[in-house]
């Protein structure tokens, strides 16, 4: 039996512990008190306890937790045990196992967790998402397409193909997803329809399984919902709530809402059987219980992602962003938990709320499912991007960016051998670790987020060294999850559907 | 006290890798001696004498572009801004890449209404993405309760470090001595810990109750805005002027720490010694795996007679022997491969540098 085998029990903790044993405390340990109970997080490994006053005063006079000091401390098992009698000594032990398996103290020098290992990413992209053009029926007003931008021509069928075939053949790994975005994809038929059966039929000859994905704005999914479906092509609508809200930034080039046409595209969507997703841009933080009742209330949904608006393309003029908004997006989206809460104890259901089940998730695992909260992000290793010129980018959202432009599909080298020797690639993934970047290398929440999106950090600053720009919001979610998953464990059910990609370890109510 | 001859064998302390700079426009270490500065940095902390303006910003842009690698700490008066003003500032200061700490300066027997200032500051300063401090003055007159009060809503404000130093170089807290550790004491325990700026004096605190930043001057100094070179604010003692020598002339001069820090008596002669004292592999209270893997936790500043570790405010001088050590710990190599290379004793170096928080070891 190894103290280090991931699935501990207390028993064996117990078992293998000797009276000579050396208990050392981890540097760098964040320490949060609140109402008599001292919140603990221990950043490299992305570990989190709360332990009550009593249990913490414990540990820090005997010496094992050193609050403040950069130094470990180190004591004796046996030093701990004089005198306790054998109930106390089993406290003691339950304790110590808390701390040891959260990597909190080490024994004997050897921690439960090895970081090092902790946090690899994989090594080549699995999903790629086309740009079947980058024109609009809509002219948003936080599009990251800018006015001054350009659209390129329709990506045209052949192109298309061949990013198709091209990833399906050359790229390793047995499951795979197009996504077609743009723009609006929409206004690239063709180019949907030819590519998504192409690439089913390029699958099959290649023995891989793909999926197909678009997201649009809504406006054409009256004419074509059909057509989607036959072509089994998984599809988002974006929507930001109802129409007092929506029609403030989702309009089209005259300043005229979208509203009426997404709801009359995203009937059609359902009459044809399709099961929308659902995607809201919230720009003012007031609003997000707004959009959530609208979206469970009037859509219907029980699953949705609401993003905030980001400081790009043509949001960068048209809308304003206060440096200190971080903080009033935290306080109105931690309301979304209660709204969940409430929503479960009058239907019985829980209502799945994108990012919300993923930062459980970050708070139970230590598996990061979602690219963008990877160290570095998934850009060029999760996810390629391609403009409707075949250009290929590391990122969908940095399409257009020639920055991070790895080449051009109809004269790139096989495309591992493209990705091993790319100097952008290198480049962006050195920088883009979360111990790369200043302001994130000693957060306490640099392994729970990650150091953000490179592109939201890039077109915010200016360049790859910067935090994300809004992670005044991370900081605070995060603690105060913990916090409220302390205090109601029922909110792990908020894990929602990434229960399917994890592991949850079985320690973290331990 | 051992004094070596620093061509010959290695200086008693490293020459400063933490600079405290006190800032007020025309500071007379902005020129040439900027540079030195800006080369042997870790962590640059900028002191404002007078209130932030655009002239300052421009000056902490221009610091932020420079390609060293060095982390920026700002210290501001708290009683020189309002929220509103602080809101103008804080769109420019939280784009700076290198400013990693933005301290507010407030006095421990400040009114209602200067802590309510602070907290407000403290809060736009965090949800701008800063990661905001305070630094309490300390009058000898505080009691706990005040002191305690300060510490708890500074921290519920967004405040992530809580240091103290005195109000006055000239002030004697003896007096209150056990007021003073009973609150640091109440405050670790509450997981609130609170560390000393500079020491203060007529109190000798224990370092498990509370670190002090300046490290009695080991690998820091202070620098005023008259370019006059100091082992800490307080210290009378002007080592050197930057208006008239270089960097690399001052730091003979600033290698005897009891002259220029009076709290620095009860250091080792030699922080070698401190570092390779620790227990030796066969005297370490745990024998310690020889497959385990040191991860590094510091950074490696090279220096003509060896080299400098450095994490946050400690360092550890090496010499090239150590250097090539050090060098070796790099989360590959196992502690076994390294005593193979180094003989036992490296084990017990490494050991200690592991009970320093400088590496972490993994198997």
């Amino acid at each position: 039996m190894s103290l280090y085998n991931l699935d501990l029990s207390y028993e064996d903790f117990r078992k293998v512990l000797l009276p000579d044993d050396v208990l050392t405390a981890v540097p760098g340990l964040y320490f949060s008190p609140r109402q008599g109970r001292v919140l603990i997080v221990e950043p490299e490994t992305a570990s989190w306890l709360v332990l009550s006053q009593t249990e913490f005063s414990f540990l820090v006079n005997c010496g094992l937790l050193q609050p403040g000091s950069s130094t470990r401390s180190w004591i004796k098992l046996g030093q701990l045990q004089a005198g306790l009698d054998s109930g106390r000594q089993d406290e003691l032990g339950r304790r110590l196992y808390r701390l040891f398996i959260r990597n909190m103290i080490t024994i004997n020098g050897y921690g439960y967790h090895q970081p090092s290992q902790l946090w690899a990413v994989q090594k080549y992209p699995h999903y790629f998402n086309l740009h079947l053009t980058e024109g609009c029926n809509l002219a948003c007003r936080y599009c990251r397409v800018g006015d001054g931008f350009i659209p390129a021509d329709m990506m045209s069928v052949d192109t298309c193909k061949k990013i198709i075939r091209r990833v399906i053949e050359e790229i390793p790994g047995t499951k795979i997803i197009i996504g077609f975005h743009g723009g609006e994809p929409l206004l690239n038929l063709e180019g949907v329809v030819e590519g998504s059966k192409y690439a089913r039929e390029v699958a099959r000859s290649a023995g891989k399984e793909v999926t197909l994905s678009l997201q649009t704005n809504g406006v054409l999914l009256r004419q074509h919902s059909n057509l989607l479906q036959e072509l089994k092509v998984e599809v988002g609508v974006s929507i930001d709530g109802p129409a007092a809200i929506h029609n403030r930034h989702r309009v089209f080039g005259s300043g005229r809402g979208s509203f009426e046409e997404v709801m009359a595209g995203i009937q059609a969507a359902r009459q044809a059987g399709l099961n929308p997703g659902y995607l809201a841009v919230v720009h003012n933080p007031d609003e997000y219980l707004l959009v959530a009742r609208f979206m469970v209330e009037t859509l219907g949904a029980t699953s949705f992602r609401l993003n905030f608006s980001c400081y790009e393309g043509r949001a960068k003029t048209k809308l304003d962003f206060d440096p200190t908004r971080a903080a009033a997006f935290a306080r109105r989206w931690l309301e979304l938990i209660d709204f969940v809460l409430e929503h479960h104890s009058r239907t019985g259901l829980w209502l799945s709320l994108d990012d919300l089940n993923l930062f459980v998730a970050h708070l139970l695992t230590k598996d990061r499912p979602h690219m963008c909260y990877r160290s570095p992000c998934g850009a060029g290793n999760a996810i390629l991007g391609f403009g409707a010129d075949g250009k290929i980018y590391l990122c969908e959202e940095l399409v257009g960016k020639p920055e991070f432009c790895l080449g051009d599909i109809n004269t790139a080298r096989p495309l591992v051998e493209l990705l091993d020797n790319s100097e952008v690639y290198a480049r962006v993934a050195e920088q883009r670790k979360v111990d790369q970047v200043p302001a994130c290398a000693d957060c306490p929440w640099r392994r729970f987020h990650g150091a953000g999106c490179l592109n939201k950090s890039f077109e915010y600053f200016g360049d790859l060294e910067h935090r994300d720009p809004m992670c005044h919001f991370y900081r605070v979610i995060f603690e105060e999850l913990m916090w409220k998953l302390n205090d109601h464990p029922e909110l792990v059910n908020l894990i929602s559907y990434y229960k399917k990609y994890i592991k949850v370890q079985n320690d973290w109510l331990a | 006290m051992k004094r070596n001859n620093r061509a010959t064998t290695l200086p008693l302390r490293p020459d400063p890798f933490f600079f405290r700079l006190q800032w007020r426009s025309g500071a007379e270490w902005t020129g040439r001696a900027l540079g030195e500065i800006i080369t042997g940095a870790s962590t640059i902390q900028l002191e404002a004498t007078e209130p932030l303006d655009n002239n300052f910003l421009s000056f902490l842009q221009n610091l932020d572009n420079q390609p060293e690698n060095f982390k920026l700490r700002l210290v501001l008066s708290s009683s020189q801004y309002s929220a509103q003003k602080i809101k103008e500032l804080i769109g420019p200061l939280s784009r700076l890449k290198k400013l990693l700490a933005f301290i507010l300066i407030i006095n421990s027997r400040a009114d209602e209404q200067e802590s309510q200032i602070l907290y407000d500051l403290l809060s736009v300063a965090a949800s701008a993405g800063l990661k905001p401090g305070i630094l309490v003055e300390l009058e000898p007159e505080t009691t706990e309760p005040e002191l305690k009060q300060l510490a708890v809503e500074a921290r519920q404000s967004g405040a992530l470090e809580i240091a103290l130093r005195p109000s006055r170089p000239t002030n004697n807290y003896m007096e209150i001595a056990g007021t003073v550790e009973q609150c640091l004491a109440g405050l670790k325990t509450a997981g609130l810990p609170v560390s000393l700026e500079e020491c203060l004096p007529g109190i000798k605190i224990s370092p498990e109750l509370s670190e002090i930043n300046c490290r009695q001057a080991s690998g820091s100094c202070f620098i005023d805005r008259k370019g006059r070179v100091k082992a800490c604010r307080q210290s009378e003692i002007i080592l050197g002027d930057l208006k008239q020598q270089k960097l690399a002339e001052i730091w003979p001069g600033y290698l005897y720490a009891r002259e220029v820090c009076p709290a620095a008596a009860s250091l080792l002669s030699d922080p070698r010694e401190s570092a390779i004292n620790y227990p030796a592999a066969h005297s370490s209270p745990v024998n310690l795996d020889s497959a385990l893997r040191p991860v590094p936790l510091f950074t490696l500043k090279k220096k003509e007679w060896g080299a400098v570790l450095i994490k946050d405010l400690d360092g550890l001088v090496l010499s090239s022997r150590g250097e090539k050590l050090a060098r070796l710990i790099d989360g590959k190599n196992t502690l076994g491969s390294i005593k193979k290379k180094f003989g036992l004793r490296s084990a017990g170096f490494i050991y200690a540098l592991f009970l320093k928080g400088l590496v972490r070891l993994e198997k």
